[in-house]
């Protein structure tokens, strides 16, 4: 489902983030979203649209506008890049928001870890936090206060709540000191670099946190495996279909105009089953018990591939 | 108060089986271009027979814990938009910002109230507008990687509680369920409705059967039509036996992130089925080879012998049965 939006304001928070606010163009009410929510951004890269997930940075009662925040990047497809080169009035097809990170309706406490632009989905949710009055913590590791986005508006709105971590000034978030002494049904969040995140889960573990009161940002943990092409026969419509190695039998289906049902895009809803013939299925979904990865007789086309150069779908 | 079906909604009835056995699977299916909520002749009778029983005792009838507030407006949102654009004739919706005035033609309604502001509204938001709907509607929480059950209206159920039910998670409240669990579809229907997206509503069917024409065959009142089980006999089985259908729906409620679930129930007797050979036919066999274990647990085990008999004498052959296209054509 998609809506779409123009550009109507761009704004510098560091030399490599910058904020842009979308607003719908087509008469039809944004999608209202729950803190924590992100979104897919349609990206034209050469011949091919690109899919980028940005996370909804602004509050929830704001229903006339998206903000989204975006970070620079070498590495990636090019989707940073176009949308840092857009302007006021760009058009872009977005997706209606998703939420892989929500807030624990029951917790008695919050506490969000943020390391540089992991700090998107927590802007919605201390929006919420404060608004209801339930207690949150908010610690933000970034290098600088000049690369810090959103200091202004954090150090101004939320003082008593943000504590800042400087690395140029060597302070560090210690997990100890963030997750001790807290009260019982505390939740923690943390959109940190990969080690600092398990420095702090098996501190938590330790403390006795329990597993359900964990939460780590999960849109970008998808599996990849890009490795090779592969082609895929169709016994049905006897046709070849070839996979490129950066595209998933669900896209290259799509693109063949071959009709096929899907929903979530990750791999957990089964939507996207397709029936195997013949071939090694390589199955990267975590919608299967082990036992049906065994029998190699279904997979699901958004995620999972042949093992080896061709495989037979019914279809 | 004429309770039975018109020729119309007979060819209408979501007939639950695609071929001839029944077994427990992740039958969900998309819902595209279709209402979310069905209006059919039976909309006044289900209204007020709904408010007759809420208004009597709510106990058991009526969850709502207090994290539910924002599902609750999100619940109502989807509710009169669908209703707005898919019975405008009925239905009309002005939204000027947070001032709305919602305009309900068959229950002569028409209320302008702050949207986010319960004090605007006679009833709590999800009551008003469940009050409206023939819909039973539960809203699911979703958290720790699981739904839970945490508010609902149920006034027309199969035999469960809400009261009970209140706060259990899917499998909880799933566990009377016979051999489904051990199939995994418990599990996987699970991880599938937690990953249902805003605007992408599914659907699937479930069944049973029910004597009398009687929609509240709740827990709370089962001394007063649990005993029509044993009153079913050859002569009586075709007007008193009823073919039990919900059309289940699950919706993604945005600025709660909850699940709604809502529960349309239609009721068809066997007589009125019959006028579809196809049908009759069908449930024949179904019910014929359903394993022991469900027809316990649907309840059918003290009729199910006589109603095979009663459908065996009157399947007519299907030679006229252009109906199966009419109905094959609303989606499963
Ligand atoms: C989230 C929404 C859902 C709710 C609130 C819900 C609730 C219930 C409840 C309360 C019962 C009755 C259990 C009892 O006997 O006490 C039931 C039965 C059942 N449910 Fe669900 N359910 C939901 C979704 C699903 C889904 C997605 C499936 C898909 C497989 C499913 C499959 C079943 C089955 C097979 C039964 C047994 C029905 C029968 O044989 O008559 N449910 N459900």
């Amino acid at each position: 489902m998609m809506q779409a939006v123009k550009i109507i304001k761009i704004k510098n928070l560091t030399p490599k983030i910058k904020v842009f606010r979308l607003t719908e163009i087509d008469g039809k009410k944004l999608k209202a979203f729950s803190p924590g929510s992100h979104i897919a951004v349609e990206i034209p890269v050469g011949q091919k649209i690109h899919r980028n997930f940005y996370t909804l940075c602004s509050s929830q009662q704001q229903t006339e506008f998206y903000d989204i925040a975006v970070l620079l990047t070498n590495n990636s497809r090019g989707g940073s890049q176009y949308l840092h080169r857009s302007k006021i009035g760009t058009k872009l097809n977005i997706s209606y928001p998703k939420n892989s990170f929500s807030l624990a309706s029951f917790a008695q406490k919050h506490i969000l870890v943020a390391g540089g632009i992991g700090i998107t989905p927590y802007l919605s949710m201390i929006a919420y936090l404060s608004k209801n009055n339930i207690p949150f913590e908010l610690h933000y590791a970034a290098k600088s206060a000049s690369e810090c986005a959103f200091y202004d508006f954090l150090k101004c709105e939320y003082s008593s709540q943000v504590k800042f971590y400087f690395s140029e000034l060597e302070e560090y978030i210690s997990p100890e000191k963030v997750l001790e002494k807290q009260p019982l049904g505390t939740h923690i969040y943390l959109c940190i670099p990969h080690s600092l995140r398990k420095d702090f889960i098996t501190r938590a573990k330790s403390i006795g946190y329990p597993k359900s009161a964990i939460h780590q940002e999960i849109f970008g943990a998808k599996k990849v495996n890009q490795k090779r092409s592969f082609i895929a026969n169709l016994s049905k419509s006897k046709q070849k279909i070839t996979v490129a190695k950066d595209r998933t039998l669900l896209e290259a289906l799509e693109a063949a105009k071959i009709p096929i049902d899907y929903s979530c895009r990750i791999g957990g809803c089964g939507a996207c089953e397709v029936k195997v013939i013949a071939g090694d299925i390589e199955h990267l979904d975590s919608y299967y018990s082990s036992v049906e990865k065994t029998q190699q007789n279904k997979m699901l086309a958004c995620i999972s591939r042949a093992k080896n150069q061709q495989i037979i779908i019914d279809l | 108060m004429s309770n039975s079906n018109s020729i119309e909604a007979i060819k209408r009835f979501p007939f639950p089986f695609a071929g001839d056995s029944y077994q427990y699977s992740v039958n969900i299916q998309p819902v595209v271009n279709e209402p979310i909520l069905d209006v059919d002749e039976h909309y006044q009778t289900e209204i007020k027979l709904r408010n007759s029983i809420l208004d009597r005792n709510k106990t058991g009838r009526y969850v709502n814990l207090p994290h539910m507030k924002t599902a609750q407006w999100d619940t109502l949102e989807a509710i009169m938009e669908d209703l707005a654009t898919h019975y405008s004739q009925f239905f009309t919706l002005h939204q000027k910002g947070d001032r709305w005035t919602w305009e309900n033609k068959i229950l002569n309604v028409r209320d302008t109230f702050a949207f986010l502001d319960e004090s605007s509204l006679p009833y709590e938001p999800f009551e008003y507008i469940a009050r409206q709907v023939q819909e039973d509607i539960i809203l699911l929480d979703q958290r720790e990687k699981d739904l839970f059950l945490d508010a609902g209206v149920l006034t027309f159920p199969t035999k469960w509680s809400i009261e009970f039910d209140a706060g259990m998670s899917f499998e909880e409240f799933h566990a009377p369920v016979p051999r489904a669990h051990q199939m995994g579809v418990f599990k996987k229907a699970k991880s599938f409705l937690r990953r249902i997206e805003i605007g992408k509503p599914w659907t699937r069917r479930n069944w049973t059967m029910t004597v009398n024409r009687r929609l509240d065959t709740s827990f709370e009142t089962y001394p007063a039509w649990g005993k029509d089980r044993s009153s079913v006999t050859l002569d009586n089985c075709g007007a008193k036996v009823h073919l039990r259908v919900e059309v289940q729906r699950f919706v993604r409620l945005p600025r709660s992130n909850s699940l709604m679930f809502t529960i349309h129930t239609y009721l068809i007797s066997l007589e009125e089925l019959s006028i579809n050979p196809v049908w009759t036919k069908r449930l024949h066999e179904v019910l014929k080879k359903l394993p022991s274990d469900i027809v316990q647990y649907k309840g059918l085990s003290r009729y199910r012998d006589t109603v095979l008999t009663w459908l065996s004498q009157n399947t007519l052959e299907p030679e006229y049965t252009n109906l199966e296209s009419t109905v094959y054509s609303r989606s499963l």
